[in-house]
């Protein structure tokens, strides 16, 4: 009989559980949770500050209860595992016990990262991650009722509390370390539209300067004190930098890793018969050809899948992974596919605006990176061929695809540019 | 959701959903179809429509335009009340009236033309819903009236009067039989859907599809083995080249010939004006391609000849051109054989259900013959073969007043852009007419120009009579109430008969006596079919007769036999300088003098089917309307690039007659030189192109699908 | 019974009829900006030979076996209905996201204009429990789109499964 272990249950943590019961209807699966609330999606959160969707709604797979009954776990509320050894796959937990497993899954997640500055314990400098995170912010917004708001971090996260401040009525500003939003993923030149948008809307944007320190103004405001000295004050500060792999309990383990856990293509780590899944690992990326860390709630599933099926004697694997950012917000929307770090000069570039629709792409030989804003119906389409464009020598478009593409005002020399000849 | 909102939702029928299928037909397009609807009804509202499965001849296919018979029926601009006008003609300021004033008024006018000037001075007519005609025809004659004319002037009565003066009979192609399909602008799919089935299982059986059409069509790329993109007008050349290359190769059958077809040796001699070369230079065909289409038309076993509706019949040579096809019939022994074209009778409305009603004699029994119709001494042939004026000649004589002037007009969905420099004719209504009614479902262009307006329904609003291939006649019930006060067009016309007080006590008893007169010889009444929402077999009916039953008999011509050489035509004053043998002229020879070619390089083809729209009614139904929102004019790569005409650029498109403007469609499907347009738009009517004496001299059809213009990009101001 | 929605290219004219018959089914208000699920192509593709494909099509959802899209949507919403093993949807916790437009390689979700939610084809799975074939197949004159039980379509050894159009129309196969 199987036995194994998933430490954390998120969205990979469940999809292990589901297909390792799947494929194995006998096998004790135990599950190790520092809380005591069911998987949800991190995603969701500031859906639920706004009201779009209620608390349950968070929890897409429904409640623990439910959950360990239909799939037949022994979950251990609570119980955040502290260490492991990889060598006798053994979990230790908080008060010292140990238990042994034939394989291990770690799907510990991420973390907002909250950098060390002075003042980020005062009240009204909120956080945005968990399900608690976001109970906090909106009893807190319906509370306090604050009328205007910082965001510190031009992320995907920070973009949504922006949202929610701006859903309350309230008065935004948005600043980053970074010279433009979303730096890692977008180009100049389409940040330039997304900050024009942004701007439209009434948000106040400041880039390129980092937090020094928050201060509390005598009528109980927040100051943002940059390192340039720059002095941004509101009633709430968001600080939404980026998230960090919770593989903090790792260290000593000699479980290899990167940022996060490196895994080969069945959710393997380094150490025989240790798995890991979600946000807390790097798996294949196509394009690089290496191992990177893409937090999307997809991957996060079906790298639990395939994980949970390998543990229990499956064999799966997890492709067509690629760098992918999706941003939807105050009715916008954009699309970054591919790595825009790894463009050159010498690259070439296609560019298209019309209206609402913005592209921009960079190949090399290859295809490197395409940013999109307006494209949200054809995104999918645009993903997928970019994956299989690094899977497949030569790949082509199919007849229905391009229509579809040119249909949705796609023009016929962009899907050229990105190789989608259709004969040749 | 509960599993029985989930029904609701999914409009599932029962008793537990209150969903109700009713049966019904749809009128929007040509009643040679009119297919059979099961209308989904809830709490009195149409919800849902399909195709009804067992209803003769569609057998449960609808097109695009029959499926959204709901966004047709519920169209938001649905006249609601009969109006008066209090604008001018034109403007559009109506008030509402009650019927019964509507129609008193429409009485007292017509009544007073009719005493002022004549009975003759008030003109009857329909357009393109064809259902009423027995009844408004014969209130036109009741009345006293020479005058009723309709839509058939530009629609399918010119191929009909080719048929009848070649081969004195119908001439429909034999399918099911056939080993070849020769579709001569065979498009099918957006026009004839229901004939694609039959040309696909020809296919599969080993048959030969060759299809002859300007435009690259879905037939084309799903059907042709063999395609000869022809320049558009030029397809009597072909015809001709062809009887030639048949001829030559002696692929004749010489004994069919010699039996029963008449004017062959000067029909021999006639081809001889057209070689190979010389039909190629005219027709931008290559010769292999003509040579191969004849090769297995003559010689690949029984061959059919499929007519589009009036394609070639919107040629100002459109009538000959089909004549010379014709020849290809005759000389290959296919007409009346077992897979060749097959003559063929109508029982009622265009339809052949194998059995005989009293259509003819209701409608043309009263006939006056006091005096000459309108059109009647322009088109002889015209007015030879159809018992209608010629709706085409109305701009000139209501213009002109002669021979008598035109001073009233019952219109009964009259669309004046069906017809060429169509606010020409609006306007010489508008200047000319003391009276002017008409009837629609919509407020249309020409409506607006009508002194009193009534409300119609759709044929899902009312009862209407219909026969159907297999030997059935329907009478189907009304699957709604109609909308607001509109009314079924026979209602309010045996209204008027009986306002009017004509003599004619059969009229006055009502739509339903009048279709008991009509169907007195079949074995039903009315009151047999009302019983049954579906159509009813007919007792009387009987299979088709056997292949050869007809030419056996001889021929309805005057020669009794097929006639490449009609003696008809021949029999007509030389002064209208029309030829009896089916020769070949430019379709644009009236157009060609070197000022013309150089102002208007380009050749419109007008009225080009589009799979979702019907003429003009469809084109303000909100869900067709957003599969096209703008009106495209379709132009050739090659002419778009030298132009600088990218697709969707706004651009003016002008001819001696008018000029319109609408966003170019850039596409290879057709060859340089050419444009293409659907018809029917008010804000861009392509008729308004079409000069009104660009016509055929035979059928006095107007040359739509070919005609001088030209275009250019069109920046706006 | 599980069913599969089979395309013919040969016989589509992109006539609309299915895009008609799919927004009377599902009551799409196309003149009010809002998308059918069911689309229509009629788009020429020139080839560097000089030749034009004329291509006709009709798309809708494919109804994957391994729908990316339930895997990708955030709250839950799409799922597969056991019977007919069409990829289904109750979208009340939809928040708009679009995360399955970028799962799927088909662009078959669309948005609904009033609320942001997602709707799709959802292969009129209750028209086909109760025994009718979906509303687009209905409105196909042509055979072109027709929707058959698995077993049908398994021993009819047809390859005209929508889901895989991508190998059939590739042109390169085709020419």
């Amino acid at each position: 009989m199987n036995k194994i272990a998933i430490i954390g249950f998120g969205g990979a943590g469940y999809c292990a559980a589901e297909e390792a019961r799947k494929c194995d209807p006998d096998a004790r699966i135990d599950v190790y949770l520092d809380t005591d609330i069911g998987p949800y999606n991190p995603m969701l959160t500031t859906y639920y500050v706004k009201g779009a969707i209620g608390y349950q709604d968070m929890f897409p797979f429904g409640s623990l209860e439910k959950i360990e009954e239909e799939l037949k776990l022994n979950v251990f509320r609570k119980t955040p595992v502290v260490g492991l050894d990889a060598a006798e796959k053994t979990v230790i937990r908080a008060d010292g016990s140990e238990e042994s497993y034939d394989s291990i899954l770690i799907s510990t997640g991420a973390s907002a990262f909250v950098p060390p500055v002075e003042g980020k314990e005062l009240p009204g400098v909120i956080k945005m991650r968990t399900a608690e995170d976001a109970v906090f912010l909106k009893q807190y917004l319906s509370e306090k009722k604050p009328k205007t708001g910082l965001v510190i971090g031009a992320s995907w996260v920070g973009i949504k509390v922006l949202e929610d401040f701006m859903s309350c009525g309230m008065d935004c500003t948005l600043i980053d370390g970074a010279d433009w939003a979303f730096s890692i993923a977008v180009f100049p030149q389409t940040a330039q539209r997304i900050h024009q948008d942004l701007e439209n809307k009434g948000v106040k944007l400041g880039f390129g300067q980092m937090l020094d320190h928050i201060e509390q103004e005598s009528d109980g405001q927040l100051t943002a004190v940059m390192k340039n000295g720059n002095r941004y004050t509101a009633d709430t500060v968001a600080v939404c930098i980026g998230i960090r792999p919770n593989v903090g309990f790792l260290a000593g383990s000699g479980i290899a890793m990167n940022r996060a856990i490196l895994v080969d293509e069945k959710m393997r780590t380094s150490a025989p018969g240790i798995y890991a899944a979600g946000d807390c690992c790097e798996a294949y990326e196509v394009q690089s050809g290496q191992q990177k860390n893409i937090g999307v709630w997809f991957n996060a599933r079906k790298q639990g899948a395939v994980a949970g099926a390998n543990m229990v004697g499956a064999c799966k694997e997890f492709g067509g992974n690629a760098l992918l950012n999706l941003a939807h917000y105050l009715d916008y929307d954009f699309i970054s596919i591919g790595d825009v770090s790894a463009c050159t000069a010498e690259d070439e570039v296609y560019e298209y605006e019309k209206g609402e629709l913005y592209i921009r792409a960079v190949r090399g030989e290859k295809l490197k990176c395409i940013n999109m804003i307006g494209t949200a119906q054809i995104n999918g389409i645009m993903k997928n061929f970019f994956v299989k464009s690094f899977e497949t020598e030569d790949a082509e478009m199919d007849v229905p695809t391009r229509c579809h593409l040119l249909a949705n005002g796609i023009p016929a020399e962009f899907i050229d540019f990105i190789g989608g000849k259709t004969f040749d | 959701m509960t599993e029985l909102e989930k029904r609701i939702k999914a409009k599932i029928p029962g008793e537990d959903t209150g969903i109700e299928i009713k049966h019904s037909l749809c009128a929007i397009c040509s009643p040679a179809f009119h297919c059979g609807l099961d209308c989904y009804v809830k709490d009195g509202k149409i919800i849902k429509i399909e195709g009804s499965p067992d209803w003769p001849g569609s057998k449960g296919r609808v097109c695009t335009k029959g499926q959204s018979n709901r966004d047709y029926v519920y169209r938001p601009d649905r006249i609601q009340t009969p109006l008066k006008r209090v604008g001018a003609r034109g403007e559009g300021k109506f008030e509402p009236i009650s019927w019964d004033e509507a129609l008193t008024i429409i009485a007292e006018k017509l009544n007073e033309v009719k005493a002022k000037y004549s009975a003759h001075s008030v003109a009857f007519y329909s357009g393109h819903c064809k259902w009423y005609r027995p009844i408004l025809h014969r209130l036109c004659y009741s009345f006293g009236s020479v005058n009723f004319g309709t839509d058939d002037s530009t629609c399918f009565k010119a191929n009909d009067i080719a048929n009848k003066l070649t081969f004195g009979a119908g001439a429909g192609p034999n399918t099911p039989k056939a080993n070849t399909f020769l579709g001569w602008n065979y498009g099918g799919y957006y026009a004839k859907h229901m004939s694609v089935a039959g040309v696909r299982a020809l296919k599969e059986r080993g048959g030969k599809v060759i299809i002859i059409d300007p435009r690259h069509t879905p037939a084309v790329k799903n059907l042709a083995d063999l395609y000869l993109q022809i320049k558009p007008g030029t397809d009597g050349a072909l015809a001709l080249g062809m009887g030639k290359i048949i001829i030559d190769n002696n692929w004749i059958d010489a004994d069919y010939i010699e039996k029963y077809v008449h004017g062959y040796e000067q029909y021999k001699a006639l081809v001889q004006n057209y070689p190979l070369d010389k039909v190629c230079a005219i027709t931008g065909l290559n010769a292999d391609d003509i040579y191969e289409a004849a090769r297995i038309y003559a010689t690949n076993g029984p061959a059919t000849v499929n007519f589009s509706g009036c394609t070639q019949t919107h040629h100002i040579n459109g009538m000959q051109s089909t004549r010379a096809i014709h020849a290809l019939i005759a000389i290959t022994g296919n007409y009346d054989r077992p897979g060749g074209n097959v003559p063929g009778g109508v029982s009622y409305l265009h339809k052949n259900g194998g059995f005989t009603t009293r259509e003819k004699e209701f409608r043309e029994s009263l006939r006056p013959h006091d005096q000459l119709r309108i059109g009647e001494t322009r088109f002889p042939i015209w007015d030879e073969y159809c018992d209608e004026f010629h709706a085409v000649d109305l701009i000139r004589q209501l213009e002109e007043g002669t021979p008598y002037p035109v001073k009233a007009f019952v219109g009964l969905g009259l669309n004046a852009k069906m017809l060429p420099e169509s606010d020409r004719l609006l306007k010489a209504m508008a200047d000319n007419l003391d009276f002017f009614v008409d009837a629609d479902l919509f407020m249309t262009h020409s409506a607006k120009y009508a002194d009193i307006v009534l409300p119609a329904c759709s044929s899902l609003e009312r009862g209407e009579m219909k026969a159907y291939e297999g030997g059935f006649l329907a009478y189907t019930s009304p699957v709604i109430e109609p909308q607001f006060e509109s009314r079924s067009d026979v209602e309010w016309l045996c209204d008027l008969a009986r306002k009017l007080d004509v003599d004619d006590e059969l009229l006055k008893a009502g739509y339903e006596a009048c279709c008991d007169w009509i169907i007195q010889d079949t074995g039903l009444t009315v009151a047999d079919l009302k019983k049954s929402d579906m159509p009813v077999k007919v007792p009387t009916a009987k299979p088709a007769n056997k292949p050869g039953t007809y030419l056996a008999g001889g021929c309805k011509t005057r020669s009794g036999k097929i006639e490449i050489y009609s003696e008809a035509i021949a029999a007509v004053d030389a002064k209208y300088g029309l030829n009896p043998l089916p020769d070949y002229q430019d379709p644009l020879y009236d157009q060609n003098d070197p000022e013309m070619v150089e102002k208007y390089p380009f050749n419109m083809v007008a009225g080009v089917r589009l799979p979702h729209t019907q003429h003009s009614r469809l084109h303000e139904a909100p869900w067709l309307r957003s599969l096209r929102p703008d009106p495209l004019c379709e132009i050739n790569v090659e002419d778009a690039k030298r132009l600088g005409i990218q697709e969707n650029d706004p651009v003016e498109i002008s001819s001696p007659s008018g000029t319109i403007y609408a966003k170019a469609k850039v596409t290879h499907k057709f060859q340089p030189g050419t444009l293409m347009m659907i018809h029917g738009y008010t804000e861009a009517n392509v008729n308004n192109l079409i000069v009104s004496t660009h016509l055929d001299p035979y059928s006095g059809y107007p040359g739509f699908k070919s005609a001088r213009c030209t275009i250019r990009k069109y920046e706006e101001a | 019974m599980k069913h599969v929605f089979t395309f013919d290219p040969d016989k589509c004219c992109a006539c609309s009829a299915c895009v008609i018959g799919c927004t009377d089914q599902n009551d799409i208000d196309l003149a009010g900006g809002e998308q059918c699920f069911r689309k229509t192509y009629d788009v020429e593709i020139p080839l560097q030979d000089g030749d034009v494909y004329y291509a006709y099509l009709s798309t809708a959802c494919m109804h994957c076996k391994d729908a990316p899209c339930i895997t990708a949507c955030p709250v839950g919403c799409i799922s597969k209905d056991p019977d007919t093993g069409f990829t289904i949807y109750d979208n009340t916790a939809c928040i708009g996201c679009k995360s399955c437009a970028m799962a799927c390689p088909f662009g078959a979700p669309r948005y609904r204009k009033e609320d942001g939610k997602m709707v799709k084809c959802d292969g009129c799975y209750m028209r086909v429990k109760n025994g009718m074939k979906p509303a687009c197949v209905r409105a196909c004159s042509f055979g072109a789109i027709d929707c058959v039980p698995e077993d049908e379509y398994l021993a009819s050894g047809s390859n005209k499964a929508c889901n895989a159009l991508i190998d059939q129309l590739n042109l390169r196969k085709k020419i």
